[in-house]
């Protein structure tokens, strides 16, 4: 039943025409990061493929806040959720097929740009860029695992622009969770426990980074991308299963 | 325990493997929701105390002015909203589970549906989470939509239909794959009259696959003509119930009886409160009550009149719902008045 609703919301996901606009900038920004490339002074090829991967991240970030974040919330808005939860259908299946309906978008999108990409880093780099552009396309793809968990929470709960406020806050927040362990150390108990207790609750998305491996043309460590899988699936579960919680008790009048 | 997981969880008295209700497609005890706004604290109790038992194959009528819970009280029995208090069951599942919504269909008042869909693909989606393959899904909805007018529309997105075609739409997606039990919403709203006509073919055509269909509607006539029993809700409560037989018949509003024989027709004094009609050598007459009956019965042989038949005058669905509603009204606004609490109650004792 999870991917009868994930297939309707793939579907309906890629009708949405805001779904194209976005697809359309990212392919721009892509563009235009092999446009850049003259001046960066003979970097002119790490330029296009750290802009290229930034592009995709930021199309996936779009993408999340102004879909995903009325994924459910529209439903329950139009009261088409009620065509759907009057079936056999539990509250937790109809979340977590929106959830993988809406992130299966994001992935074949992100692997359409990825392919596109790591094309062009042959292009302007050489092979020995392939593997480390390809690894970096996937990495950002598990983090939008993440991302469409947190929207599918937040949507559930919230109006889309509460929503996609939460998100972006989450997502500005989660690129500094090492820097706020840090900061905890120098501060007294309680607050340093308490710093870091909320430091480990915000998703950390430097593990989804390939920067390094990218500058300088290396694979990235097999080690980064298990960890990263692992923990996609890990902080994913446990977000929707905050949102099943949350959803069971909605009513819809 | 909170309301919520007595809903989902509570499967001790099933009342279809109990004495009461057994086999019924419906019962629901007590079932009460109170809204409360989280702002202001403030509640409003939507359904209030409505029991009710539909056996299966039966068809069953929600009837009552608009607010009165019919609304709130299917959606109270589907599980997209929670009981405050009681109890239902469908198709002896405890409803708000998602096992007491297999075999059961749903057509919500004014439908909305996913508008990037076309008709086809939103009933296939429609008839898998029914249950079914997507080969059978896709072939019943074709199926549906055919039987519907709506053959040529098929692969056209929903957000290019009227409202009317809407309306067919959800009656394809309520009655696809089956169910046994039917739950439609103001099923006639938006349709013209030939799309009602088409309706009531529907429903009668459950009535023979012995589908029960409970149904709330404003077009009363429908009402009259397809249910077996109803229920009137006003101000969220049950006020009253029964076959509809029972809920027109005269009682105390008399008896129509047609006479034949020699005119004019003289009645005596005693019987001032008879009405009479002539068609011709026929007479209708309309006594009030059982002693006028009675008399009447008794004074038209004497009279030289043979009497052909005697039928008790069928109140009309609308005058029993107008006079619910009136009355309920009345007692809201009675509630609601100053001299109704205790003040007033200590006068009518003194």
């Amino acid at each position: 039943m999870i991917a009868v609703i994930a297939a309707n919301t793939f579907r309906e996901v890629l009708r949405d025409r805001v779904w194209f606009v976005l697809l359309g900038f990212g392919f721009v920004l892509l563009a235009g990061s092999k446009a850049l490339s003259p001046i960066a002074l003979g970097e002119g090829g790490r330029l296009t493929v750290d802009l290229g991967l930034s592009a995709l991240a930021l199309l996936g970030l779009l993408v999340v806040t102004v879909v995903g974040a009325s994924l459910v919330h529209q439903e329950i808005d139009r009261r088409t959720v009620h065509v759907i939860l009057a079936r056999p259908v539990s509250r937790t299946v109809y979340l977590l097929g929106k959830w993988a309906g809406f992130t299966a978008s994001l992935w074949v999108s992100g692997a359409l740009m990825g392919l596109g990409l790591t094309a062009v880093a042959w292009w302007v780099r050489g092979p020995q860029a392939v593997l480390p552009t390809a690894q970096a396309v996937v990495l950002i793809c598990l983090s939008f695992a993440v991302l469409t968990a947190l929207a599918v929470l937040f949507s559930a709960l919230s109006t889309p622009l509460l929503s996609s406020l939460y998100t972006l806050s989450l997502y500005a927040l989660g690129w500094w969770t090492a820097d706020i362990r840090s900061f905890a150390k120098a501060l007294a108990e309680p607050v340093r426990s308490g710093l870091t207790a909320v430091s480990y609750a915000l998703p950390n998305l430097e593990l989804f980074s390939a920067r390094l491996a990218v500058a300088h043309a290396e694979p990235v460590p097999v080690l980064q991308l298990a960890l990263a899988a692992v923990y996609a699936a890990g902080y994913g579960a446990a977000v929707l299963g905050l949102a099943a919680l949350a959803f069971r008790g909605r009513e819809f009048k | 325990m909170t309301d919520t997981s007595r809903m989902e969880t509570d499967t001790r008295e099933r009342p279809g493997t109990g004495q009461a209700g057994l086999g019924a497609a419906l019962v629901a005890t007590g079932l009460t929701k109170v809204f409360r706004d989280p702002w202001t604290l403030r509640s409003k109790t939507a359904v209030e105390d409505v029991s009710l038992t539909v056996e299966r194959g039966e068809t069953f009528g929600l009837l009552g002015p608009n607010g009165a819970g019919k609304t709130t009280t299917l959606k109270l029995l589907l599980g997209l909203l929670r009981p405050t208090a009681g109890r239902a069951w469908l198709l002896g599942e405890p409803a708000g589970s998602p096992g007491s919504r297999v075999g059961v269909g749903y057509l919500p008042e004014s439908p909305y549906f996913s508008d990037r869909l076309t008709a086809r693909e939103f009933l296939t989606f429609s008839g898998q989470l029914a249950g079914l393959a997507q080969g059978e899904a896709r072939r019943l909805g074709g199926h549906w939509l055919e039987r519907l007018g709506l053959a040529a529309r098929a692969d056209t997105q929903l957000r290019k239909f009227s409202k009317g075609m809407l309306q067919r739409v959800g009656l394809a997606h309520a009655l696809l794959g089956d169910p046994e039990l039917v739950f439609l919403d103001e099923p006639m709203s938006g349709l013209d009259p030939l799309g009602r006509r088409e309706v009531r073919d529907l429903i009668l055509e459950c009535q023979e696959r012995g589908v029960t269909v409970v149904f709330s509607s404003h077009i009363l006539p429908d009402v009259e003509l397809l249910c077996e029993r109803v229920a009137v809700l006003a101000h969220g409560r049950v006020a009253r119930m029964g076959p509809l037989d029972e809920l027109l018949e005269t009682g105390e509003h008399g008896s129509e009886v047609v006479a034949r024989g020699p005119q004019p027709l003289l009645l005596p004094p005693r019987l001032a409160g008879v009405t009479h009609e002539v068609h011709g050598r026929r007479v209708v007459l309309r006594a009030t009550t059982a002693a006028a009956l009675g008399e009447l019965l008794a004074y038209l042989p004497g009279a030289g009149y043979e009497v052909e038949s005697v039928t008790p005058a069928r109140r009309s669905l609308e005058s029993v719902v107008l006079e619910v509603a009136a009355a309920s009204g009345e007692a809201a606004v009675a509630a609601r008045a100053p001299g109704s609490g205790r003040r007033e109650r200590q006068r009518r004792a003194g």
